[in-house]
């Protein structure tokens, strides 16, 4: 055949299996280039599509439209806000109510979760029976049905302000939210913040000696004592001698609502329980795996060279622990700032719902809108993917 | 002086028997041990010489261990044959009468009378002494040899005449019962052999000193103490082990009264069971409003699909059941056509049994794709033929094929729909399309006709068995069932749940696979596509993905296309749920040791290969418990869909509060929990039937 003639170098498996065809290079290259070229026509697609229907609704694309009026009012804001205000001044009250819970959701799971981990590994039957049916039963349950449950069914059925149940320390829950004392300041207080800073600088600087001095002499220094110490009794003594320059503003009923004191409403309330709640059960069992991973030799060991077991625990176990706790546990506080996107549901003016709700529909500009609003929470997750990244290669055991 | 022998089987005791017969080297010196009789001379009858032999010592050690019979592979064994040595020299020990003693080792128990040949049958009634090889040899060496010496001492007065099981010469031993010695030989059975005592005082002289020091009866084993077993021992060891410990308790004796009693009495002392309307719900002090989940419960499983089209929801979930307990049972066989069905037949009658079939597909479509199968054999047959430089025809074909896909993508672009055929005016790109298509056809078929040695042939087979399926498929929901036609508004409840759910988890899993390899390529444009994707879609929140499916999916198409709602909803949560499936399958494919992917190639696999046959099959066995926890996640995340207006289960749940029939404080708690309760079910059945999964795959080795 002519075409061996061509190729005799190819010898008994025919021409074929020469040609380009098979070379793992050039297909490579072809699917790549395919691929790019795939790519680039369908997103050029879309974005023509989407001029085009723009144009036809007669919406004026770019972010021009985040320094105009937003004419609507925001129940809950950490900053100044009115509805005179612009779509970016709305845009940053959402951003930061969307911080606000998800660090005390943050906050609160993690107590919440490593209780019911810890309780879960205890050897006491009934705490571990009732931490296993918290975790169980909270875990298969949607978030949002959650989130909805103690917003409408709990926290929408309590009492009147007039009928509020009464909490301890002045503090009192009815449908209206939480009421709780506030304090505030005084002219004079702002040393008892300073002692409290000074504290902190102390007890880290003291953190710092003890360390050396304990590697160069071998001698040990109650270091977390002493800064425990300095930072509760040197702003208490400051607070003290500048005449004690704070005082509690408490809840009062004055008509039909309460006065004074730190109102939290029912949607804040309902989206933290609902979030921490919810994310706590995967804290639990993320703690408890991370528990069960340090080999039993550890602890045995460790007793062996004579530690008790609360430097067991504090030096041998938890070390070891939070290696394998650490990442899962960044995945969970991310889904949680997630799930607070949920707020929407339950009408607490998160990032989600003044800006991909509110102000969307307000201005129609439903791709910038959208688009801002996921470049917040990605930027969220790359910085703490970024973080995790940086902290596994930290602690990663280090292998031959 | 006493001299002892020793017979054992070689291949039963060796070792133990060496050990003892130092033990006994060391006691009574090595003139007064014999342990392996001597040589035979030839010539000599050997039971003569045996006899002679034994009539020199004064006791025979017979050690006996499990397979001192010598078992044979057709039953019998070796001491029937009357020849066997073992056997020999117990018979002439019996014979001569000389003192025997059996020594069981390695937990041996005597052998029974009925296994033993009439010769050696008397040594069945020889009280034993037990020997541990292990830790308790030196004990058992002390009362063997307490034995022999009592023997020793009893036999030198001429006290051959002591018979052991008679007891008459053990007064010493006042605790010593002979009803309930006789009955503790009896079950040994060798009282049922027809012997007498009398006769076996011949042949076991002297072990009455010994007896004494024997127990004979097993102590009874004493209860343990009351206060660590039944109720009060379980709840000391689990509840109040230390004073902490009961600290504990209490809190949570005190945590459970606190919240079981109110749910209790919420969900079923004080619930309204039965009544027709908010005015039974709402009398005081009335718990959870269960008559409004009886009211309404057809539209929570249904949604508001008409009444007399149900029975379609009902016969889909019942082909669901079947499909899903063929395949998740492991002792039902034929997986593979389970998964056919399930995979491929259940969701084309689901979707004509759902919706109603009947679509309005135009004939252009099927002659678009026929089309399309056209061109792509054109091309390949073009590209096939050039690469294996047979010139000529096909270059004329990829020249055809590249122009004709040229001006089809121009046209798209340039806003002229090139298979416009329909209208009367046949533009000019339309025209030099069907051309060069037609000449790109043709060129191509030709240019590979007849030549096997060239790959092509199966890439255009499977070619054009995909366009066949897809015709097929289109052709089936194009047909008229005589179902009247549900509008997926309609749709709601539990069905909307499970179909969001189920093509979530359908399409997410291929996608998921195909995103995690990408993410794994060696070609960067691919890798980096897949992260970018991976990435962006996990780096937001689902209900973003919605909102962008519900609000921006419109704008990214064409004007006057329109999608369903419902469909919208599906493409987001597949979508988002194949970025967390690629993450769990990366970490299976992470998992598989670099050899299997060396050994792969080696036996020559192509990438595609090696990944279906060798690496994913692993990876994804590996990964089972995360994709259950993605399944159980999405399963979860189904509820978001309301929050774009679609009526989930929590959605018409939720929807129907507002009903003023039964409007009531309870209502919402009352849905609320009646939700929780199905998704509960749903998704801790899915996690349990993940844990039984992962112990069933379990090999016992993880990489």
């Amino acid at each position: 055949m002519a075409i061996q003639d061509m190729a005799p170098e190819s010898g008994v498996r025919g021409p074929v299996r020469n040609s380009l065809l098979y070379d793992p290079k050039v297909r490579g290259v072809v699917v790549q280039v395919l691929l790019a070229v795939g790519l680039v026509v369908f997103f050029w697609w879309v974005i023509d599509n989407a001029r085009e229907n723009l144009e036809r609704a007669n919406i004026a694309s770019g972010f021009d439209f985040l320094w105009s009026r937003a004419g609507f009012a925001i129940s809950q804001s950490l900053i100044s806000y009115t509805s005179d205000d612009s779509y970016a001044r709305a845009f940053v009250v959402g951003l930061l109510n969307t911080l606000l819970v998800g660090l005390l959701g943050v906050v609160l799971a993690t107590i919440l979760g490593v209780l019911a981990g810890v309780a879960r590994l205890s050897r006491n039957w009934l705490i571990a029976g009732i931490a296993a049916v918290y975790v169980e039963t909270f875990r298969n349950v949607p978030v949002l049905l959650q989130l909805l449950f103690w917003y409408k069914a709990v926290l929408a059925v309590l009492p009147g302000p007039r009928q509020a149940i009464a909490l301890p320390v002045g503090s009192n829950l009815s449908n209206r939210g939480l009421l709780l004392p506030w304090p505030i300041a005084e002219p004079g207080f702002s040393d008892t913040l300073m002692a409290l800073l000074v504290a902190i600088v102390l007890a880290v600087g003291v953190g710092i000696w003890a360390r050396r001095r304990q590697l160069a002499t071998g001698r040990p220094f109650p270091a977390f004592w002493t800064g425990l110490g300095l930072i509760i009794l040197l702003p208490i003594v400051v607070f003290l001698v500048t005449g004690a320059p704070l005082t509690l503003s408490y809840p009062e009923l004055k008509g039909f609502n309460f006065v004074g004191g730190l109102h939290i409403q029912p949607e804040f309330v309902a989206l933290l329980l609902g979030l921490s709640i919810y994310t706590a059960t995967f804290i639990a069992e993320i703690v408890r795996a991370g528990i069960l991973a340090v080999a039993r030799g550890q602890s045995e060991a460790a007793h062996a060279l004579g530690l008790r077991s609360g430097p067991t625990l504090r030096l041998v176990i938890i070390p070891q622990a939070m290696r394998v706790i650490i990442p899962p546990l960044t995945n969970q506080y991310l889904n949680l700032i997630k799930n607070s996107s949920l707020a929407v549901a339950v009408g607490y003016p998160d990032l989600v719902s003044v800006f991909a709700g509110t102000v969307l529909n307000q201005t129609g500009q439903a791709v910038e809108a959208i688009l801002l609003t996921m470049l917040v929470y990605l930027t969220i997750s790359i910085a703490t993917s970024l973080f995790m990244n940086w902290f596994n290669n930290r602690v990663a055991l280090v292998e031959r | 002086m006493t001299r002892i022998a020793i017979s054992y089987r070689r291949q039963d005791s060796a070792a133990i028997a060496g050990r003892i017969f130092d033990r006994l080297v060391a006691r009574y010196g090595d003139h007064s041990v014999f342990m392996d009789v001597e040589s035979i001379p030839f010539g000599v009858d050997f039971r003569a010489h045996l006899e002679e032999e034994l009539g020199k010592v004064d006791l025979l050690l017979v050690i006996i261990g499990n397979d001192w019979l010598g078992a044979r592979a057709d039953g019998g064994s070796r001491l029937r044959n009357p020849a066997d040595p073992t056997r020999l020299e117990v018979e002439a020990a019996l014979k001569t009468g000389v003192s025997i003693i059996p020594v069981l080792v390695d937990s041996a128990s005597m052998p029974d009378a009925t296994a033993l040949p009439e010769p050696v049958a008397a040594l069945a009634r020889l009280n034993p002494v037990a020997i541990d090889g292990g830790d308790g040899f030196e004990n058992d060496m002390e009362r063997l040899v307490g034995a022999i010496d009592a023997l020793a001492g009893a036999s030198a007065p001429g006290a051959a005449d002591a018979v052991v099981e008679t007891g008459s010469d053990v007064p010493a031993d006042p605790g010593f019962d002979p009803a309930e010695e006789a009955e503790y030989f009896s079950h040994r059975g060798d009282r049922d052999d027809g012997h007498t005592p009398g006769e076996a005082a011949e042949v076991e002289p002297g072990f009455a000193g010994t007896m004494m020091y024997v127990r004979r009866e097993e102590e009874p084993v004493l209860p343990p103490p009351r206060s660590s077993v039944g109720a009060v021992g379980w709840a000391r060891q689990n509840l109040f082990s230390s004073v902490g410990n009961t600290i504990l308790t209490i809190v949570g004796i005190v945590l459970i009264a606190l919240i079981l009693p109110p749910i209790i009495r919420w969900a079923f002392i004080d619930a309204v069971w039965v009544g027709d309307g908010r005015e039974d719900c709402v009398v005081p002090g009335a718990g959870a409003c269960w008559a409004f989940v009886e009211a309404k419960f057809g539209q929570f499983i249904y949604g508001r699909y008409p009444l007399g089209e149900r029975w379609r929801v009902d016969l889909t979930a019942i082909l669901l059941i079947i499909g899903i307990v063929l395949m998740a049972v492991p002792r039902i066989p034929y997986k593979r056509e389970s998964a056919i069905y399930l995979f491929a037949i259940f969701p084309i009658i689901a979707l004509v049994l759902l919706t109603g079939g009947n679509f309005d597909i135009s004939i252009w479509t099927v002659i678009a794709f026929i089309v399309l199968g056209c061109l792509l054999t054109a091309l390949v047959a073009a590209v096939v033929s050039n690469a294996a430089r047979s010139l000529g025809r096909g270059t004329i074909a990829l020249a055809a094929v590249v122009l004709a896909i040229a001006v089809w993508v121009g046209t798209l672009f340039l806003g002229n729909p090139a298979l416009n055929v329909g209208s009367v005016a046949v533009s000019l790109s339309t025209l030099v399309f069907i051309i060069c298509g037609g000449v790109g056809f043709i060129a191509g078929l030709m240019a590979i006709a007849g030549r096997s040695d060239l790959p092509g042939g199966r890439a255009i087979l499977g070619l054009w068995l995909g366009i066949g399926t897809v015709t097929v498929l289109l052709g089936i929901f194009a047909i008229d069932f005589g179902l009247t036609h549900v509008e997926t508004p309609l749709w709601g409840g539990l069905l909307v749940t499970l179909v969001v759910a189920l093509s979530g988890m359908g399409a997410s899993m291929p996608l998921g696979i195909a995103l995690a390899l990408g993410r794994r390529s060696q070609l960067p444009v691919i890798r980096f596509a897949s992260i970018a994707f991976i990435e962006f879609v996990r780096g937001v929140p689902l209900i973003t993905v919605l909102f962008m499916a519900s609000v921006m999916l419109p704008l990214f198409l064409p004007p006057g296309v329109n999608f369903d709602k419902l469909l919208r909803a599906l493409i987001g949560v597949a979508l988002f749920e194949a970025a967390y499936m690629a993450e769990v399958v990366r970490g299976g494919l992470q998992a598989i040791p670099a050899g299997q992917y060396e050994a792969a190639r080696a036996v020559g696999l192509k990438y595609w290969q090696s990944m279906r046959l060798i690496i994913l099959p692993q990876a994804l066995k590996i990964v089972i418990p995360g994709i259950v926890n993605s399944f159980i996640s999405l399963f979860k995340d189904t509820s978001l869909v309301l929050i774009i207006g679609i009526f989930d289960l929590l959605g018409i749940v939720q929807a129907n509060f507002t009903d003023s029939n039964w409007a009531s404080p309870a209502t919402p708690a009352t849905g609320y929990v009646f939700a929780a309760v199905i998704f509960w079910i749903f998704c801790f059945g899915m996690s349990r039937y993940s844990i039984y999964t992962e112990r069933r795959l379990d090999t016992g080795y993880r990489n």
